[in-house]
């Protein structure tokens, strides 16, 4: 059942190819307007001095060092750290992600606008409103691509966008749910068991000890995280296949269901992780494969960026469509059963 | 429409798409300069430096051997006390009477939160809240003059003192006075009574679990230096300044203790039959007794034995070095990091060796510090604390890093004992500056490393390392903008005690740096002859900032006073900048070009010609002469030397070629430039677009574009 929904899945992001290819756009789009800036300061900055050619040989630390030191606060170049480079961007926003820091800083934004009354924009800047843009850009279109997968159709541009107009709101109130409930596993759960592991380890004499509690944390947050997307994509998707519209009731829903049915709801979300990791990986290998000193292998660099960005994006789709050919493929059985019983 | 076409056509908007944004990337550019090309090769055959000098160098053979310590102690591992006596023999060399003796009683700055060291720190000593058994203390139970047939109990003269800051509180100085005076050349002798208490680790010493590492803890008598006693409080900057001496120290601890300790190896050991027993320790020429002790630690000895260098080898430092025996003190989870610490060891010995004198002791004992010890990173005479974790990768200088640093103490600091509270550069500078010489010669470039999906524990940090290959890790990376953002908030040369935010920056990167500088100035062979002089001369000595310059006047037969009134003696910046450079091409002549009818033709020629101008501008305060390296579009190179004086100077040219760039300070002699990215400025044509950028803009890209995706996650 896992195989069926994972080709036929697959399949259908393969016939909606045009959407994935607007959803880069759109990625695209929003990320020019954090890097054109950047690029405009980097021109400035390097252009007429002979740092231009040594950084394509080589970056240099005490370069880059100086560069940040001369972009401080309120500017986009301020944000710009070593994990650009290399492959270290998924090191780091996979730590980021598991310890909900962006859920966090719009928790935290929220809770002290309505219960201090206070506007704090410590925890707001450029990129976490563009994250936030994208978020919902990504509420509307999830709807479009759920509703075509779910009626297994390619459908055309004018019908996802209407579909993904029809889903926005249920959509929206899950995704706020779906944020609230983030937010409190991490201040309630996942902060005081990373305070809790500092302290008990605190005075152990080896630093494996420390290091294999964060790792079990790590597993557990990112297990935690999983099944709550998940629960949060089967909820999108009884929304739209179940015509529902409650988001409290479909969230509750989608959780029972993928529940029940943790064998395949998990085993597939297993799978397509992994193809998420050989992903990874594959641009890893081209990363370090590729000497990025000259204009061609720039360019190179700068293309497979952009296609993993889209196969990425496939990958995404790719949740929706095969769980919904699961929720689908499940459902069917059980309406037989039931039917044969009945 | 045909499905095939509708899918050729999907894939068209792709590839289109994608080469639209490839325009974000720019067009192939045309104009990047070769930095290569203009580097006049030196290809002439170096003949071998004069090292004549060399022979007149003698490396003294031992020290004064003023304060000679003799103690006896035991150590109780339930209550962390040690107590027992020491005896101490002072050779009086003031050439005056001397009846008051201050000494340090370090130990009492853990004692309570009223200590200098606990004011300097905030009111606390640098850990969250402490029960009372935690504090550590010395107290001393009496103190006795000696001489070949009494005993003179002078305990009643006991009295703290507290020259520096008049801290009533402070307990880590205390004086006696001797019922008569002890004349020059004769020596008092000490009995001492005292029993420390160790602290949960603070600084550098302190017990955690079973681990006791026991540094600055006995009282320990000050130096007579520059006319006066020296003997300054603990202060939570400052480091130690004492007289060398012998010292014989006999620990009794129970049997299953591991015990590394200055001196190396025991003289004797003896089984007490009771559970404990007794280890005698000897070592002469020293200014600081160290040890520890704990059930787990693993012993590893190995034997540094002087590599002869290869033939070819560069600028041949080489002098025969003795055997030294290496005792490495590991953790029982660190099994892997003893290779690299063995390595280091042993590169450090023959680099410290071979350019400043030969290490003279007989072992040097390398401490892997227990987890949370806090005593990593630090030195004492014949044994120093490392400091790593299991998960570095080799790309990552750790233990290297640190284990060259704290042994290369042993030469700044061990042998040349200078006074650390009031002139700590002299150590640590002198030592950072050694340190990234041996790490630039003994190993390929270290890569940067960052760790993530961990976090704070066991003592220290955990994670998952991640290399950055491509990025290597550079000599002081950061300490130009160290430099630029506190630099001008103090002078170099002052008290540690002193500084307003700038220890570590005074003590260790500004001098550090400088020295590099000065290297540069004077060339790797005078900075050779310096520094073997300087360490030739001092070693055993406490020698002061004015010795090394007048070593440096002295070596170089120069007066070198500008360097050290714009570095060591100065807050002022260095940044130097090429601020314009302009290419005009001069016009044919147009207007009267004749006096009283007759024609004067002189400015004709230069038609068609270019006329540069380059403008270098001192930005900082600071003063150095710096070079300036002109290159034309035809290759031609011109270097002007520049007195850097005033805040500016035009250079202008008129040749066929343009200027095709110009760098001040080309080989970055000027080590204290607080920004080399406007060192240089290169005459672009058009509207250049810079590749560099593109190639960072796009990472960047590609981050934000992740960023988004990652946080979609969510919903």
């Amino acid at each position: 059942m896992i195989l069926h929904a994972f080709t036929s899945g697959f399949s259908q992001v393969g016939r909606s190819k045009r959407l994935i290819i607007f959803a880069w756009i759109l990625n695209v789009a929003l990320s020019f307007v954090v890097v054109v800036p950047l690029l405009n300061t980097l021109d400035g900055y390097i252009g007429d001095t002979v740092n231009e050619e040594e950084l394509l040989q080589q970056i240099s630390a005490n370069w880059f060092a100086t560069f940040q030191a001369d972009h401080r606060a309120g500017d986009i170049a301020a944000n710009i750290d070593l994990t650009i480079f290399g492959h270290a961007v998924f090191y780091h926003h996979t730590e980021l992600f598991l310890g909900g820091a962006i859920v966090k800083r719009i928790g935290h934004f929220f809770s002290d606008l309505v219960f201090r009354f206070r506007v704090s924009t410590e925890h707001i800047d450029l990129l976490l409103m563009l994250t936030l843009l994208y978020d919902l850009l990504w509420i509307f279109l999830a709807g479009g691509f759920i509703s075509l997968f779910a009626r297994n159709q390619a459908g055309s541009i004018s019908e996802f966008l209407s579909e993904g107009a029809r889903y926005v709101g249920p959509f929206l109130r899950l995704s706020l749910l779906a944020v609230l409930i983030f937010f409190l596993l991490f201040i309630i759960v996942v902060d005081p068991i990373t305070r809790l592991i500092s302290s008990w380890t605190e005075r152990e004499a080896s630093e494996l000890t420390p290091f294999v509690y964060y790792m079990i944390r790590n597993i557990w947050v990112a297990l935690m995280l999983a099944f709550l997307s998940m629960s949060t994509d089967y909820a999108k998707i009884r929304i739209v296949v179940d015509d529902r519209s409650s988001a409290l009731v479909a969230y509750g829903a989608g959780m029972w269901f993928a529940l029940r049915h943790l064998s395949h709801t998990g085993g597939l979300y297993i799978l397509l992780t992994l193809i998420g990791f050989i992903l990874i990986s594959l641009y890893a290998i081209a990363e370090s494969q590729i000497p990025q000193s000259g204009y061609t292998t720039i360019l190179l660099m700068f293309i497979i960026q952009q296609i993993y960005v889209v196969m990425r994006l496939c990958l995404k789709t790719g949740f929706f469509a095969t769980q919904t050919n699961l929720y689908n493929a499940i459902s069917r059985q059980e309406h037989a059963s039931l039917a044969r019983s009945g | 429409m045909p499905r095939s076409w509708i899918t050729t056509a999907e894939y068209t908007l792709f590839i289109l798409t994608l080469i639209a944004l490839s325009a974000f990337i720019g067009l192939p550019p045309g104009d990047h300069i070769d930095l290569q090309e203009s580097h006049t090769g030196d290809t002439a055959e170096k003949s071998p430096p004069d090292r004549s000098w060399e022979h007149y160098l003698v490396l003294p053979t031992q020290s004064e051997r003023i304060a000679n310590y003799r103690m006896d102690v035991r150590l109780d591992t339930q209550t962390n006390i040690i107590s027992g006596w020491l005896i101490l023999e002072w050779k009086n060399t003031t050439g005056r009477l001397q009846r008051d003796f201050p000494f340090h009683l370090y130990h009492n700055a853990w004692k309570n939160n009223r200590s200098t060291y606990a004011k300097e720190s905030g009111w606390h000593l640098r850990r969250s809240a402490m029960t009372d058994d935690e504090y550590g203390y010395t107290n001393v139970k009496s103190v006795k003059l000696l001489d070949d047939v009494n005993e003179i109990d002078i305990t009643p003269s006991f009295v703290y003192i507290q020259p520096d800051d008049g801290n009533k509180d402070d307990q880590t100085v205390f004086q006696v006075t001797t019922p008569r005076a002890i004349p020059p050349g004769a020596a008092a002798r000490f009995k001492i009574d005292f029993e420390t208490k160790q602290p949960l680790p603070i600084s550098r010493t302190g017990v955690i679990r079973d681990y006791h590492f026991v540094a600055q803890w006995f009282p320990k008598i000050g130096v007579w230096w520059s006319g006066q006693w020296n003997c300054h409080q603990f202060h939570s900057n400052t480091e130690f300044f004492a007289d060398y001496g012998v010292y014989d120290v006999t620990i009794t601890l129970p049997a299953r203790y591991v015990v590394g300790a200055t001196g190396g190896f025991p003289e004797w050991e003896r089984d007490n039959g009771d559970g404990t027993k007794t280890l005698n320790f000897h070592q002469a020429d020293v200014h600081d007794f160290a040890w520890l002790a704990s059930p787990h630690l693993v012993r590893t000895v190995r034997t540094f034995r002087h590599v002869e260098p290869d033939p070819g080898e560069p600028l041949d430092y080489h002098h025969p070095l003795k055997e030294v025996t290496v005792i490495l003190l590991t953790q029982p989870h660190h099994d892997n990091t003893i290779e690299r610490y063995f390595d280091a060891t042993f590169k450090s010995l023959q680099y410290y060796g071979e350019w400043y004198g030969e290490y003279p002791y007989e072992t040097v004992t390398v401490v892997d510090p227990a987890n949370g010890s806090r005593s990593g990173g630090m030195e004492y005479p014949t044994l120093f604390t490392g400091g790593t974790t299991m998960f570095a990768p080799k790309e990552q200088p750790s233990p290297e890093s640190v284990t060259v640093h704290e042994f290369g103490h042993q030469f700044w600091y061990g042998l040349i004992g200078n006074n650390e509270f009031e002139e700590a550069w002299l150590d640590e500078g002198f030592n950072s500056y050694s340190q990234a010489r041996v790490m630039e010669r003994a190993w390929k470039p270290f890569k940067i490393v960052q760790y993530f999906f961990g976090g704070d524990g066991a003592g220290t940090s955990v994670g998952i390392p991640y290399v950055f290959r491509d990025i290597d890790q550079q000599r002081y990376s950061t300490g130009n903008l160290q430099v630029r953002e506190l630099g001008t908030y103090d002078v170099m040369a002052r008290k540690g005690w002193e500084y307003y935010k700038t220890y570590s920056l005074n003590s260790y990167t500004k001098p550090a740096m400088s020295l590099m500088m000065l290297e540069n100035y004077l060339g790797e062979e005078t900075m050779y002859r310096i520094m073997r002089t300087y360490h030739h001369r001092y070693r055993y000595k406490h020698p002061t900032t004015q010795d090394f310059i007048r070593t440096v006047h002295e070596v170089t037969g120069k007066d070198m006073n500008w360097f050290f009134e714009n570095t060591w003696f100065s807050s002022g910046l260095f940044d130097y900048s090429i601020d314009a450079l302009e290419n005009r091409r001069i016009p044919p002549p147009m207007g009267i070009f004749s006096h009283n009818d007759r024609s004067t033709d002189a400015s004709i020629s230069l038609s068609g010609r270019y006329e540069s101008i380059v403008i270098v501008r001192r930005i900082g305060e600071a003063v150095a002469p710096v070079d300036v390296k002109i290159v034309f579009e035809n290759g031609e190179t011109v270097r002007e030397e520049w007195d850097g004086q005033y805040r500016w100077k035009k250079y202008t040219y008129v040749r066929e070629s343009p200027v095709k760039y110009a760098i001040v300070d080309p080989e970055r002699k000027l080590v204290l430039d607080v920004n080399y990215n406007n060192n240089s400025r290169v005459a672009r044509e058009g509207r250049f677009r810079s590749l560099a950028a593109r190639k960072i803009a796009s990472k960047w890209m590609f981050w934000v574009q992740n960023s988004l995706e990652f946080g979609s996650f969510w919903h």
